[in-house]
């Protein structure tokens, strides 16, 4: 088996990656997208200290992190339909009706 | 020599890493989703080689086919076409300031994560399937029930945000006439 520190570093590296997306993109959908890219960095923590001290707890998490990462896909793709439909885009400088 | 496992870890790791720059830099939506899809895979991978074959299925089965062609769908239902290209923000000063913060919070949690003291100490022999199956019947079985309810809600929810209300369809709901 791999030395898990590694898998760690490829979480955290991933991780990062995630974040500049976030930054970086005006597309909500790329957002979320990229915030699936930080869940799998995470769990890949998870994953990474499982194997490390041989308990099976991280595995769990990682299961219980991927089913509410399903909901969450679910649930922020029905709010961008909806605001594709009241306002014909889903950019995200545009949605800021409740800025004000 | 080096060891071969060394070697198919660092191919998986530089997929992923590929995938997920391809994933942010694209300017294409379908193109950002197809890079992220090969990241997932990558990742799917980096499980098995922690001995995690359950959670590579979990992931490859669950993330790569239902979660990606929820945000396939996503993609297909908010734009006119689908090749569309994004107006990516130019690359300001901001954003050269925001990525090379970025790149030294990378470095630094790097640091922090390869020196931990935890990696010292440890069995450093991986759960069973077996294991896993015992603890989520048995240790978790509440949170299981709970995550099964916040599911489905979660998904009665998502069909209620997506309802459509307009008035020509509440007629034909009613029985009217087109």
């Amino acid at each position: 088996m791999i030395d898990p520190s590694w898998i760690a570093a490829l979480g955290v590296i991933l991780f990062g990656i995630g974040l500049l997306g976030t930054f970086y993109h005006k597309n909500a959908i790329v957002v979320l997208m990229c915030i699936e890219l930080m869940l799998n960095a995470a769990n890949l923590n998870f994953v990474a200290a499982a194997s490390h001290y041989g308990d099976v707890d991280g595995w769990v998490f990682t299961a219980i992190a991927i089913a509410i990462a399903a909901a969450e896909v679910a649930i922020g793709l029905a709010i961008l339909l909806s605001l594709y439909s009241t306002q014909g885009t889903i950019s995200l400088d545009a949605a800021r009706e409740l800025s004000n | 020599m080096v060891d071969f496992e060394t070697v198919i870890f660092v191919i998986v790791s530089g997929a992923a890493i590929v995938g997920a720059l391809g994933c942010v830099f694209s300017a294409r939506v379908a193109h950002s989703l197809l890079w992220l899809m090969f990241t997932f895979f990558a990742v799917a991978a980096a499980f098995l080689m922690a001995s995690a074959e359950m959670l590579a299925a979990i992931q490859i089965l669950v993330y790569l086919g239902s979660v990606m062609l929820v945000v396939q769908f996503g993609v297909m239902l908010t734009r006119r076409r689908i090749q569309d290209v994004e107006s990516l923000p130019t690359l300001n000063a901001i954003s050269a300031v925001s990525g090379v913060g970025v790149f030294a919070f990378i470095l630094v949690l790097l640091r922090g994560m390869m020196d931990h003291p935890m990696w010292d100490s440890g069995t450093s022999t991986a759960p069973t399937t077996l294991a896993f199956a015992d603890a989520i019947f048995n240790d978790w079985t509440m949170a299981t029930v709970i995550l099964g309810s916040l599911l489905a809600m979660a998904m009665i929810g998502a069909s209620y945000l997506v309802r459509d209300e307009r008035l020509v369809n509440l007629l034909w709901d009613m029985g009217a006439e087109e």
